[in-house]
């Protein structure tokens, strides 16, 4: 599972039961809670483990940073206002969006297949807002939120697949259809460049925490199951021109002088398959061609790689960034005759 | 938002936006208007009147059911999806769909309930949660409108509510 599995995340969604919902909240309310839950976290593992960051106080090129780092839902980074509050845990661990869609919501992403270890941290997290917030709470409806369809545990749980193999070849649809029959869906990822796709629980009720995390955890399993087949199928039925799509690839990644970012996560995505299938050396494990691929996105590079806080996003300068970190990792990488 | 005007006896319809709704609305003192959207009716006929209404439950305005504590109606819920609180639960209960998801074993007729994670504590129930609830917002619009006295007994009734408010 590990050749196809990128990375995981979660998202848990809590809101007081004394506080209207912060989409019809007053600025003066929305302050208030963020003020008492900036105080709460504070108080979590020692002061010096969380950064606490104002909306208002982030550039976009940030923002785009820390949604590509899964520590912001790209909802969140398009709000304003004052009472918005982004708190991150650790090195990035975990994060608690204040006053996003819901009062508290409490995200974590992991490179790897790590749902049940990124749950205890989210689960430890919101255990002790609980000692804050009086959460709301319905016996039959569980944790109350603004969207009723949301309701329920508040937990969404998502695994980033690499699937090029079965998009090319025209069977994720039939998987998908599947996989909605059981409360599970299918979202493509930077618009699928390269072939990479979220599951996702569909439903936060009607089942449990560790329930979810299961069902996700299946159909990952029965996903990765049929990217193997297909990618092995696929070689087999059309080496040359499996060899030929490959080839161009490195041939790009190698070569190229500006790449846009979604050029690039096709490139990392052909050089990850054809590593894998023999076909060039050496090979690029899952989880490291998804940290190249995030390393490429447009918000590292400004704030990480070229240092400009406030640089625009879509400069030409971050594309030739891109090129030339591409031909920096893959320069040593050949075919294999 | 439909917003229907009458003036010189023509009626001028057209669709604009809930904020512009509101500017408009400040901007229209002595023009009729008529606004297909009673959340916003609501909140021009202020909130003093659903705060008065908050501890009834459901409330019917121009034929519109609102949570008298959040200030949501049954339009605002229908067009966004979203409700304003915890006791829009209540309100709107009827137009909710079931709790949990369709039992598949029972061909879709049976609905499960929560049987995930349970807070610790259990949140301000009922008619207490609203009580507090309708005192925040209280509390907010008397120190808004600077009528400090008031606001400090409304800080003292929340206090005995067993409400933790930062003093100033």
């Amino acid at each position: 599972m590990r050749q196809v599995v990128s990375a995981t995340g979660l998202a848990l969604q809590r809101n007081e039961s004394v506080a209207p919902f912060p989409h019809v909240a007053k600025e003066a309310d929305l302050q208030a809670l963020s003020s008492r839950v900036v105080e709460c976290l504070t108080r979590f593992e020692g002061a010096t483990e969380w950064e606490v960051y104002p909306l208002d106080d982030l550039s976009l090129a940030v923002r785009a940073l820390l949604v590509e780092q899964g520590l912001m839902t790209p909802e969140f980074a398009r709000l304003s206002g004052a009472g918005r509050v982004l708190c991150v845990f650790g090195p990035g661990d975990a994060s608690v969006e204040v006053n996003g869609s819901a009062h508290v919501r409490i995200l974590g992403s992991r490179p790897g297949e790590k749902l049940p270890e990124l749950w205890a941290l989210l689960d430890s997290i919101d255990d002790y807002l609980e000692g804050e917030l009086a959460y709301a709470f319905d016996t039959a409806r569980g944790y109350l939120t603004a969207s009723p369809a949301a309701a329920g545990t508040g937990l969404r749980a998502h695994v980033t697949v690499h699937v090029p193999a079965l998009m090319v070849s025209g069977r994720l649809g039939p998987v998908a259809v599947g996989l909605a029959s059981q409360g599970i869906g299918i979202v493509p990822v930077w618009e699928a460049s390269g072939g990479l796709f979220q599951v996702f629980n569909k439903h936060t009720t009607g089942t449990n925490e560790a329930g979810i995390l299961d069902r996700i955890g299946e159909a990952t399993r029965q996903i990765a199951g049929k990217e193997l087949t297909a990618r092995k199928v696929l070689f087999q039925e059309n080496p040359t021109r499996v060899r030929d799509y490959v080839g161009r690839a490195l041939g790009v990644a190698q070569r190229a002088w500006s790449t846009t970012a979604s050029e690039a996560v096709s490139l990392i995505s052909a050089i990850r398959v054809g590593g894998e299938l023999g076909i060039l050396q050496p090979t690029l494990e899952a989880r490291e061609a998804f940290a190249l691929m995030r390393r490429l996105q447009p918000g590292n590079l400004v704030i990480n790689e070229i240092r400009a806080a406030h640089g625009g996003l879509e400069d030409p300068g971050v594309d030739e960034r891109r090129a030339a970190i591409l031909r920096d990792t893959f320069g040593g990488t050949c075919a294999v005759i | 938002m439909h917003v229907a005007r009458f003036e010189n006896g023509t009626v001028e319809t057209s669709h604009i936006c809930q904020s512009c709704a509101e500017e408009l609305g400040e901007g229209l003192a002595g023009s009729a208007m008529m606004l297909a959207a009673p959340g916003l009716l609501g909140r021009l006929l202020g909130d003093t009147r659903l705060s008065e209404e908050a501890e009834s439950g459901p409330t019917r305005l121009e034929d519109d059911c609102y949570c008298g504590t959040c200030g949501t109606t049954l339009t605002d819920f229908r067009e966004t999806g979203l409700l304003g609180c915890a006791h829009c639960y209540e309100v709107f209960t009827e137009h909710l769909p079931p709790a949990g998801e369709p039992d598949q074993s029972s061909a879709g007729h049976a609905f499960t309930a929560h049987t995930g994670k349970v807070p610790h504590r259990p949140m301000a129930a009922g008619r207490e949660g609203r009580e507090i609830l309708r005192l925040r917002r209280m509390l907010t619009d008397l120190v808004d409108s600077e009528r400090f006295e008031e606001a400090a007994s409304v800080r003292d009734r929340l206090s005995e509510l067993g409400e933790q408010l930062p003093r100033g």
